[in-house]
């Protein structure tokens, strides 16, 4: 019973050690108001949803992903500047890495991951405009192979 | 003694500030432009190309993966609907003033495109400049990297980027 227990506890450890605290700060900061969206799904319905979309890039991440939550804010509830480069330096000191930033007129769109010994462990997709801002973040854990398949599907 | 080491302290820090004020006339281009929301801005990061590196993706993007795997970082600034000419003639001038030269010109139609590299004196090209300044846009775009001319072309395909129709004209020139 115990070295189950203590297995539990392991497993425990090592999926939080991919959560971020920044993003667990930001979506609490910003999900009491109603024009925001806020949406979390655990492995279970991942796989569930996964078995509905159409996209085979997608269907794979969703079942490679071990949690997923999204945050949609539109109207009057604003994400501003500050606090999404808040934010950014919180990431980069967790260890997240930029991978793209696109910015287009007042859209901007950024690409973040975390990786742990040659994996993907978290993702985080942020896409801004002056009335809406989104924040995808999956907890995933992506080897190599998965990822070289993902992007050749993708292309 | 002490004023000679206080002289050739000075020396020193002014080569320093010389230096890096060459070396960043690009970057500061890019950080006078890159907050206007009138340009886009697109920034990959040596660690996409990093990631891209590490993959063995299939033997039709073989010359596309071999390219990918010698470039460092890519950044783009761009803007249509406005006369690009004043703005392309602004970057050039300040880039050619510190250590890029230019490699070729050429008239495209109503666009004017310049291509810069900087070496790093053994002929091996670090960084390549593509400028393209037209009646109604501009493209800054920025390889850094070991840049292999002659492939380069394929990049520009591979990416579907601003400018990148212009890529393989370095090969072919």
């Amino acid at each position: 019973m115990k070295a189950l227990l203590l297995v539990l506890g392991t497993l425990f450890v090592y999926q939080a050690s991919a959560q971020s605290n920044s993003l667990d700060e930001f979506f609490n900061a910003h999900h009491n108001s109603e024009e925001v969206n806020k949406i979390q799904l655990g492995k279970f319905a991942l796989t569930f949803a996964g078995w509905f979309i159409d996209d085979p890039t997608a269907r794979k991440i969703a079942k490679k992903s071990n949690s997923a939550r999204f945050l949609i804010t539109e109207g009057k509830h604003r994400v501003t500047k500050s606090n999404v480069e808040r934010l950014f330096k919180q990431l980069d000191r967790e260890g997240f890495e930029s991978l793209i930033n696109i910015r287009d007129g007042k859209d901007k769109i950024e690409l973040l991951i975390l990786e742990e010994n040659d994996s993907i462990k978290n993702v985080v997709g942020i896409v801004s405009s002056s009335d809406e801002f989104l924040l995808a973040n999956f907890n995933c854990n992506l080897n190599k192979a998965e990822l070289e398949s993902l992007i050749t599907q993708s292309f | 003694m002490q004023v000679k080491s206080f002289i050739a302290v000075l020396f020193m820090l002014f080569t320093v500030q010389i230096s890096s004020a060459q070396i960043s006339s690009l970057d500061k281009f890019f950080n006078k432009h890159q907050e206007d929301p009138l340009f886009t801005v697109v920034t990959i990061s040596p660690k996409l190309f990093q990631m891209f590196a590490k993959l063995d993706l299939d033997e039709e993007s073989e010359d596309v993966k071999e390219m990918i795997q010698q470039i460092t970082s890519l950044r783009i600034l761009a803007r249509d609907s406005m006369d690009g000419t004043k703005l392309y003639q602004d970057a050039f001038t300040q880039l050619t003033s510190s250590e890029f030269e230019e490699l070729i010109t050429v008239r495209d139609g109503s666009e004017n495109v310049r291509f810069l590299i900087r070496e790093d004196g053994s002929e091996v090209i670090k960084q390549l400049v593509l400028l393209v300044g037209g009646s109604d846009s501009f493209v800054l775009l920025d390889i850094t990297g070991n840049i292999d001319l002659k492939n380069i072309g394929k990049l520009g395909k591979a990416l579907d980027i601003p400018g990148g129709e212009h890529l393989e004209k370095v090969g072919t020139e």
